[in-house]
Order: structure tokens, then sequence, then C-alpha cells
């Protein structure tokens, strides 16, 4: 009975984790169709300059945050300004293969800052401090209140994201632009003020989720690959785009590897999961939800 | 005085007071280093190396030659590291190749030191296969050395250690043994489950986990079912979350074994301070080993800012074995310089430092043993590294944290 609900509770604080992790990944595809491969490196990002402030310049946990998210904000801007913006624009690339030049360009500028991550704090992992201490012992399980803590955020998160997309004016133009460019420059609604707000929200929400990821399983240039392929993963399982499938996603990802820990052994957590992933892909291509 | 006799003057004095530094300038000794910059045992490889070499150029070389370290990052790949050996021998002549922490890394440079005939030695891999190699085939891999205690020695270190102490003075009597699945760890948990039943400690269990693993709450559940009293570990690529995450949830075992990041204070840091408590084994540490061990810590930390992971210690003893091995071959010819290597007995930060002959099963390992050098046991006290064991170097009490039980 122990084991039942050490897996319930175990699996529902990292899937919680991973789902605020991976909706940024659909909701940048969703909205603006970018496959967007550096999604890893934004969270190691903001989580290594969350650390870094907090540990080197001993800012509060919170303050150090902000600068974390400020600086996945700056890197977000960027990354349009620099790179997918002017693929977009460009006449020279044909429109037919500007997707996979933007998935080129995400993939470098991953490339780029996995290096300049490595260079300036080393590979090694860091950890965001626990935001509260204390353990509660509950069915022979050490749950720490920063785990609570955290899967409780992770679901505010999500719940603000889908108050703000499903019931606010503004945020009904992100689900529109998700639905019809086209439809929307009819309406009137100027796509560059869609694009601004858009990069800025996946800025805050890597920003954040990269801290509260780093504060239960550390972060560091080498978890930049896994947590751009979890994203994927999940996102693939759960419908491309499709947001609240990309939520039920990470947490069918989040329980499966917990099973498999506690069921087979802790040493092949993650090989259940992509095998799942792989006939999925086979048999159901559009994911468990598809695209809405 | 005639023009002639002042211009000979001239060139009398600048070939006094230059002409050694020209010498000296072109003849340096061309010395490689590999290692995985970036990791904090990796970068205490190239700091332990740079500050050898820094420290006997400013006593006037190798005979007057000074020492030149080429430095390659293999990123912690076999691939990298046979590219930079490949460079440091064809590009930079060099007259050995030092480093590397990786075992599946030395393994992979272990037949390029053979072809290449270059010297390698590796201050950082613990798999014992290296030195097996050496004593099963001498002729072809004479060129490789270990100057560090093997895997099988280091878990004698931590049940011995286990048996002196622990046993002693708490009355521990289980534990779990949970490695990271490595080249490295598997000779390392076979000698933990045959010597920890030796120390009158019983074996509960038993896992090998993923380095990539994050997530340990399954694990630490699974462990903290058996109900041991130690943890007892093999952790080098991995380390950082498992210590937080027992720290957090206070899992009530003591960690004791091999924790390889924990020796240097840049871990506590990255681990905002939840190493303390855990007691690791190490090549060195800031405590009496011998009396250069004190005054290489105190220099590493006023130059890097922070204390040297093990291979600090190793590779800055190397770099001295070379050193000597080089003056008393008086060359640099390979063969020659193999035999002096294998004639050392050299007291370093580490310890008495001699390797085993060929017909040992770990030819040219280093030594290990009360007579030479044992390595010593960690632990993180009130945020400060203090040694623990062997009693001749020790600096503090073990320490058992408030949530272990005792």
């Amino acid at each position: 009975m122990n084991l039942f609900w050490q897996i319930l509770f175990d699996g529902f604080i990292i899937s919680s984790i991973y789902a605020v992790g991976v909706v940024g990944f659909s909701l940048i595809f969703g909205t603006a169709g970018v496959l967007n491969l550096s999604h890893g490196a934004f969270l190691v990002l903001s989580a290594i300059i969350s650390w870094f402030f907090i540990s080197h310049f001993h800012l509060p946990l919170l303050a150090g945050m902000v600068v974390g998210v400020l600086a996945s904000i700056a890197v977000s801007y960027l990354l349009f300004v620099l790179l997918i913006n002017p693929i977009d624009k460009s006449k020279k690339i044909p429109t037919t293969e500007k997707e996979i030049f933007i998935l080129t360009a995400t993939l470098l500028w991953s490339m780029i800052i996995e290096e300049l991550l490595d260079y300036f704090f080393s590979s090694n992992p860091v950890v965001v401090p626990p935001f509260v201490k204390g353990v509660l012992n509950l069915f022979k399980m050490n749950i720490t209140y920063n785990e609570i803590l955290l899967s409780f955020a992770s679901i505010l998160i999500l719940i603000i994201l889908w108050t703000f997309i499903n019931k606010t004016k503004t945020g009904k133009v992100l689900l529109a632009a998700s639905m019809s460019h086209d439809g929307l420059a009819i309406s009137g609604i100027d796509i560059k003020k869609v694009y601004i707000l858009l990069w800025g929200v996946y800025g805050v929400l890597t920003g954040l989720s990269g801290a509260l990821l780093a504060s239960f399983l550390g972060a560091s240039a080498q978890s930049v690959p896994s947590l751009t392929g979890l994203a994927f993963s999940v996102v693939v399982l759960g419908g491309l785009g499709n947001i609240t499938g990309s939520i039920l996603a990470a947490f069918l990802i989040g329980y499966i590897q917990t099973m498999t820990a506690y069921l087979i052994s802790p040493a092949y957590t993650s090989i259940p999961a992509y095998v799942i992933l792989v006939l999925i892909l086979m048999f159901k291509p559009k994911g468990l939800f598809g695209r809405f | 005085m005639s023009v002639f006799k002042k211009i000979a003057l001239i060139v009398a004095v600048f070939a006094f007071v230059f002409l050694p530094r020209l010498v000296f300038a072109a003849e340096p000794i061309n010395i490689g280093i590999i290692a995985e910059q970036g990791t904090l045992v990796g970068d205490s490889i190239v700091n332990g190396a740079k500050l050898a070499a820094d420290q006997i150029n400013a006593k006037g070389g190798i005979d007057g030659r000074p020492i030149k370290l080429f430095i390659y990052d293999d990123h912690m790949r076999a691939t990298d590291a046979v590219q930079a050996f490949q460079r440091a021998v064809y590009d930079h002549h060099v007259v050995a190749v030092v480093g590397s922490w990786i075992s599946e890394v030395a393994l992979a440079l272990e037949p390029w030191a053979a072809r290449l005939h270059t010297i390698y030695i590796t201050t950082g891999a613990a798999d014992p296969k290296i030195t097996q190699v050496v004593h099963n085939n001498y002729n072809m891999y004479k060129y490789v050395f270990q100057l560090k205690y093997n895997a099988t020695e280091m878990a004698q270190t931590v049940c011995n250690f286990i048996r002196d102490d622990l046993v002693k003075q708490y009355g521990y009597k289980t534990a779990f043994v949970a490695s990271e699945n490595a080249a490295w760890t598997e000779p390392l948990d076979a000698e933990y489950l045959k010597c920890l039943p030796q120390t009158g400690i019983k074996v509960v269990g038993h896992m090998r986990f993923a380095p990539n693993t994050t997530d340990f709450t399954p694990i630490f559940t699974d462990i903290k079912s058996k109900n041991p009293d130690l943890l007892v570990t093999g952790w080098a690529h991995t380390g950082l979350q498992q210590t937080v995450q027992w720290h957090e949830a206070k899992y009530p075992f003591l960690i004791v074994g091999i924790n390889a990041q924990a020796s240097t204070s840049d871990f506590w840091k990255k681990s905002n301070g939840a190493t303390e408590g855990i007691i690791s084994q190490a090549e060195g540490s800031p405590a009496p080993i011998t009396p250069k061990t004190i005054p290489f810590v105190k220099e590493y930390e006023k130059v890097f800012g922070i204390t040297p992971a093990y291979g600090g210690y190793t590779t800055y003893d190397a770099i001295y074995v070379l050193a000597q091995a080089i003056k008393r071959a008086k060359s640099t010819n390979t063969d020659a310089l193999i035999k002096a290597l294998e004639a050392t007995n050299y007291i370093g930060v580490m310890g008495h430092i001699e390797f085993y002959g060929k017909e040992s099963p770990y030819a040219h390992g280093i030594k290990y043993g009360p007579s030479y050098a044992t390595g010593v046991m960690l632990q993180w006290q009130h945020g400060k590294l203090e040694t623990v064991w062997p009693p001749h170097a020790a600096t503090a009490k073990v320490i058992i944290p408030s949530f272990v039980k005792k």
C-alpha cells in the first residue's frame, strides 16, 4: 500500500515540475510555429543565473529568481530579433524551407548558450536553494516541504497561464494566433505586437520554470540536451501545440518514469517512457490528444 | 679601451645576461595535460599541473629547462581526448601526457600511448583495468602509469575507515551500496561487497543507478525501506543532486564512501552547503598527510580561490614525479624516462609515491599501504573540510548529522 502512495506523491511532484518546464515549448510552437530546440538552454540559463545571484551576490531567493527571469526574457527577445524574425522576413530563403532554417537556428542558439554557460559557470550542476525547509514524513516517504511547494507553484503557474490565455483579452489574441495568423491580420491586430507579447510570456515562463526545476533536480550546461529532449517528447506525446495535451503528457511521462523507478529499477527510469513515445509516433502521429 | 675590446665587453655582458635565458626559452620540456575542464576534478587537474610547473620553473626548471604545459579539454569525450593526445605528440612534441579523471577516457588513451610510444600518466581515472593492461602486456603498454589509487584500493580505504571508526565508535551494523553505473564503479562495488562484511557490516542492498539520474527520491525511498545505517557510495560523475536531496529530505542514513566532487570547496558552494556531514575518500586533503600537503593547499587556494579536488593533489605530484624522473634520467628519451619513473621514490603531497613493478597485477599503479599512501577520509563539518581518517592526518573526529540515526 505504501508503494501506491509513494508512486502517487512522487509521480505528482515530478510530473508537475515537468509540466511547467515544457509548457512554454508547446506555447511557442502552437502560437508562433517555432519548434524551439533551445528550450532546455532557456531553462538552464535562468536556473544558473538565479543560482549565481543568490549564491555569489547573496540576493534573497525571490530576487535571484527575478534576475533569472529577466535573463530569460532578454535571451528570448534576442532569439526573436537576431534569428527568428530575420529568417521569417528573409526573401532569400524559400518559404517552404523557413521552418527548417528556424529549427536549425534554434539548435545553434542552444549550442551557443550551452557553450557560454559551460565556459562561465562550468559543466557542474548547481541547485537553486530550497524555498522552504523541513520534511513531511508520509507513508514512509521523506517528502520535503520544498517539493510540495514546487509542485503547487508549478500548478499555480499553469492555472495562471491557462486563465491568461483563455480568459483575458490579451491572452485570447495568443490563442487566436495559434489558430490563424491571417485571421488575426484581418481582425486588425498587429502581428508584431503579438510576437512581442508571445516571446515575453515565453521568457517569463521558462525563467520561472527553470528556477523551480533546478530547486529540485539541479541544472547544468550538460543537462540542456536532455531537457530539450524531454520537452520535445512530452509535446509530441501530447500533440504538437496542444498546451492541455502537453500538460497531460508531462504527467503521463512523469508517472511512467516514477513507476519504472519504483517497480523495475532506477537504472532504467527513462527507457519505458521513450519506448512509449516511439510507439505513439508510429501509431498515433498526432499525439495522444491531437492538435487543437 | 679599444673599440674592439668595448664591443667584446658588451657582447660578453649580453651573453652573460641573456644567453641563459635564450637557451632556457629555446628548450622547454613540453608536457601535455588532458582534462575535463569545466568539471570540478578536471579543473583541479589543470590547476595542480600549472601550480607544479610554475613552482619548478621559478626554481630554474629541470636542469635549466622550463616546463611548458599544453592543456587540452576533452569535454569528457574519449574521441576528443584521443585527438588531443595525437596533437600533443605530433604538433607539440610532448615528453609525456598527464591527466583525465574518467576511466573510459584513460582506457581509450592507453592504446594511443602504446602506438605513439608516449608516456601517459592518468591522475584521476580509477579503473584497475588501466594497470592490469600494463601487467598483461608490459612491452606494449609500459608507457602507461596510474598516479592515483585504483577503485579496488579506494574501496579498501573506505572499508578500513568504516572498521576503525564507524563500527568501533558508533556500532553501525548495516550498509546499502549505491554507485553510479560507470566503468570505475564495477571493481569498486565488487570490493565493497567483499570487504564490508569483513568489517562486521551486513550489506542489506546493492544498487547501480544511471549517471543521468536527477530525481533520487525513488532510490532513497527504496534504500530507506531496507533501514541501513550507512549508504556506501561510488559517485564521481554524479554527486550534487543526491547530496542535496539527501540533505533536504533528511534521510536517516550516513553517507560514506566516494563522493569525488565533494573534496573541493566549490562543491560546497554549488550544493548550498548540503554537503555538510558527507564523508568521502580522497587522495589528499588540507591536512598534515606529509609536510608538503598543507603548504600546497594554501598556495593552491591563494592562486585559484578554491581548495583542490583529488585530481589537484595527484596531478601536482605527477608533475614533480615526472620532473624528478627527467632529472635522474638526464634525458627526455622515453625508454630512459620509463626506467626512471619506475624507480620513483618520492614524498609528495598525497604521501609516499612508488610505482608497482611489471610483475604486479597493478603494474605502474602507485603502491598502496601504510608505508606508502592510503588516501584520506574527509567530512564537511560546519562548512569546513576536515580530515577524519587516518589518525595521523586527522584534523577532526566524525560528526554524525542530527537527522542520521546514531
